[in-house]
């Protein structure tokens, strides 16, 4: 039996490793570690007040900080029956597409990219091509001050709270940002045609699909939740009924089925689910590829992420102009505390999150669940990298471990949140 | 012989990486940098994975020690380092992590593994528990800014150091609203200044997360919260980011 280990994988979020074993010719087993320490983020919560926790969750990670911010705001206000206001709405998604433009521009360039170019050091990628490194730095950093203007900092938003936003956010300087729109647009088109420019490798395993799902917009903040091999769809409140989570022992990360399945989130489950949603360019972005939707080919998700930063872009410019649009803006609704259970899901860069309180009626917190994107995929990569075993059996070590860490990358895995 | 360059290593413990990020954020700053000096082991930007055994003229280290390995890579990288720097709260006063302290720590371990048992529920200490560190980049992240500035002051030969104001001293600088006189809580009257008050800029009131100001006249503070909080509650926005622990070392 051949055995193959990989140690800390970096240009991931947090640390993992990788084991695997060829059992005979046709089957393997992989498994991915988790190096990360245990930081009991939903115990460390227990007591404390309902208004820390969108400030304490956004500190699982500093790549997606937003998402768990706004994850967090979601279930505290559905908790607490707090209804928010459509420029409140408005403005938190203009900040979700700002942060997935630059988690995005950064995992899908710098750090899967180069698995697919064999470059191993973003610096020599860098000096490699400087063009297009320069122009996704900028793709990158015009999401990164998005969200700084919006959320009041680049890492770990201030301004978004449980009943919207503390000050409107600088409108000049949002203006200025946004005037830059189509030439950012333009920017992540050519990113997007210099990486399709280089052949992904071979792959293919149908497995079910999970996102939100809306027939609106391409739905990131608020949708139903929709699983594509039996087509059902489910809500927060109810995303547990058939989805389950297993501690296993000595394992860091929970692992999730759906209905004893595994399942995958992201870049790729959204755009087959939800193609239809897309904006026009990032749509015509799709098309180039001529490919058959649903796509299997989960190294695919790398090209996902690309048109998704098109289409956030897109996305983003159609809601700053509804937000312009309003009069009378009431950016901070009253929250009082209360005793209630609240529930929410959105679409972190990396797939679906999930956040669930119970509160006192001093609105202090009894319990807390947080179902993180990565814990969601992990199982479903694992049986993807069972099956690119074998298919990978006569390669090189070198190559056979380059494929396993490209693999894992694409998946845009996030091990500080899947730890937390 | 070429002169080498000065070598840098950063290393993120168990935590968010979000200083990492931090630095990121400012590409241009990097990449200046980079043509100056060595930076390795920044695993956001590079695969080689570099020993903790080369030697390092200065090591950057972020977030919590909270597994054996975390703790031994510590205490090497100590060893092979002229320089051990903390960034951010959680390697610098044990930051929203240390917040498990405060719970039965082994309650809550079951309580989010359902009781299955197997794995490390190490206390969350801020690096200066188990070595030397030799100078501290505070906050929750820290700032970009301050950690290249920070890079230059050693590259030219200068002592690093932090200006030593509250927080307080900024805020009032950049005119934005006093909370604390409009009763919410904010620490910056003893919180250690340097962020430009940044969240005060968004009408959140300062939790501590850079650590105590030098002189922080605590009971001061504590004084003005009474009037509309009680110790218990007090001692909560206390425990936040790890001032409480600062606060009781004094």
């Amino acid at each position: 039996m051949k055995t193959i280990k990989i140690n800390h994988i970096a240009k991931t979020e947090g640390h993992l490793s990788f084991v695997g074993a060829m059992l005979d010719n046709n089957f393997a087993q992989a498994h991915i570690e988790t190096e990360e320490g245990a930081r009991l983020i939903e115990g460390i919560l227990l007591g404390r007040k309902y208004y820390e926790a969108p400030i304490i969750t956004s500190r699982i990670c500093g790549v997606c900080p937003i998402v768990h911010n706004l994850t967090s705001i979601k279930a505290m206000e559905s908790a607490l029956n707090v209804k928010v206001t459509p420029e409140i709405i408005l403005l938190r998604k203009i900040l979700e597409n700002a942060q997935i433009i630059h988690s995005h521009a950064i995992h899908a360039y710098f750090f899967s990219f180069p698995d697919i170019i064999g470059v191993s050091n973003n610096f020599n990628l860098i000096n490699k091509f400087p063009k297009e490194s320069k122009i996704a730095l900028e793709v990158r950093d015009w999401g990164v001050q998005l969200a700084r203007i919006i959320g009041g900092r680049t890492v770990h938003p201030i301004n978004s709270v449980i009943g919207g936003f503390n000050v409107e956010p600088d409108l000049k300087e949002l203006d200025e940002f946004m005037a830059m729109k189509d030439e950012v647009l333009k920017k992540a088109a050519q990113i997007y045609n210099f990486v399709i420019k280089y052949k992904l490798p071979k792959f293919q395993r149908p497995t079910n699909y999970v996102s939100l799902k809306s027939n609106s917009e391409y739905a990131v903040y608020d949708g139903k939740i929709y699983f594509s091999d039996n087509k059902s769809y489910d809500s927060a409140e109810t995303f547990l009924r058939d989805v389950q989570e297993i501690v296993l022992p000595h394992e860091k990360v929970k692992r999730t089925q759906h209905l004893e399945r595994a399942f995958m989130v992201g870049a790729l489950a959204r755009l087959n689910n939800s193609f239809d949603q897309l904006n026009p360019e990032a749509k015509k972005a799709w098309n180039k590829l001529k490919i058959k939707l649903p796509c299997y080919n989960s190294f695919y998700n790398i090209l996902a992420q690309v048109v998704e930063i098109v289409n956030c872009i897109e996305e983003l410019e159609k809601d700053y102009k509804l937000y312009k649009k309003i009069s009378d803006k009431k950016l901070l609704v009253e929250v009082k505390p209360r005793s209630g259970k609240g529930y929410a899901v959105m679409e972190a860069p990396r797939g679906l999150l999930y956040h669930e309180y119970e509160l006192n009626a001093q609105g202090n917190i009894l319990h807390c669940n947080v179902i993180t994107p990565t814990a969601m995929f992990l199982a479903n990569l694992e049986k993807d990298l069972e099956q690119l075993l074998p298919q990978i059996k006569n390669y090189s070590d070198k190559k056979q471990k380059d494929l396993i860490k490209t693999l894992i990358r694409a998946y845009d895995p996030c091990i500080s949140c899947a730890t937390h | 012989m070429k002169k080498s360059k000065v070598k840098i290593g950063i290393f993120p413990l168990t935590g968010c990486e979000g200083c990492c990020v931090a630095i990121l954020d400012l590409p241009g700053k990097l990449l200046e940098l980079q043509s100056k000096i060595e930076i390795v082991n920044f695993r956001l930007m590079e695969e080689e994975s570099h020993l903790e055994t080369e030697s390092y003229d200065i090591v950057f280290v972020e977030g919590s020690p909270l597994t054996v390995h975390d703790i031994q890579l510590l205490k090497r990288v100590r060893k092979h380092s002229k320089y051990v720097i903390s960034i951010g709260s959680c390697a610098h006063i044990g930051g929203i992590y240390h917040m498990k302290q405060y719970h039965d720590t082994d309650k809550i371990h079951n309580y989010v593994y359902r009781g299955k048992k197997g794995i490390e529920n190490i206390d969350v200490k801020p690096l200066s528990a188990y070595v030397k560190v030799d100078f501290a980049l505070p906050g929750c992240p820290i700032t970009g800014e301050e950690f290249y500035d920070f890079v230059y002051q050693l590259l030219i030969g200068k002592a690093p150091s932090i200006t030593q104001n509250p927080v307080c001293y900024e805020c009032q600088i950049q005119g934005n609203q006093c909370l604390l006189q409009h009763g919410d809580v904010c620490l910056g009257p003893i919180t250690q200044g340097g962020c430009s008050a940044i969240c005060l800029k968004s009408k959140q009131g300062c939790w501590g997360c850079r650590g105590l100001v030098e002189d922080a006249e605590v009971s001061n503070l504590v004084k003005k919260l009474r009037e509309k909080y009680s110790d218990k509650e007090i001692a909560k926005f206390f425990e936040v980011f790890g001032v409480k622990e600062m606060i009781n070392k004094k």
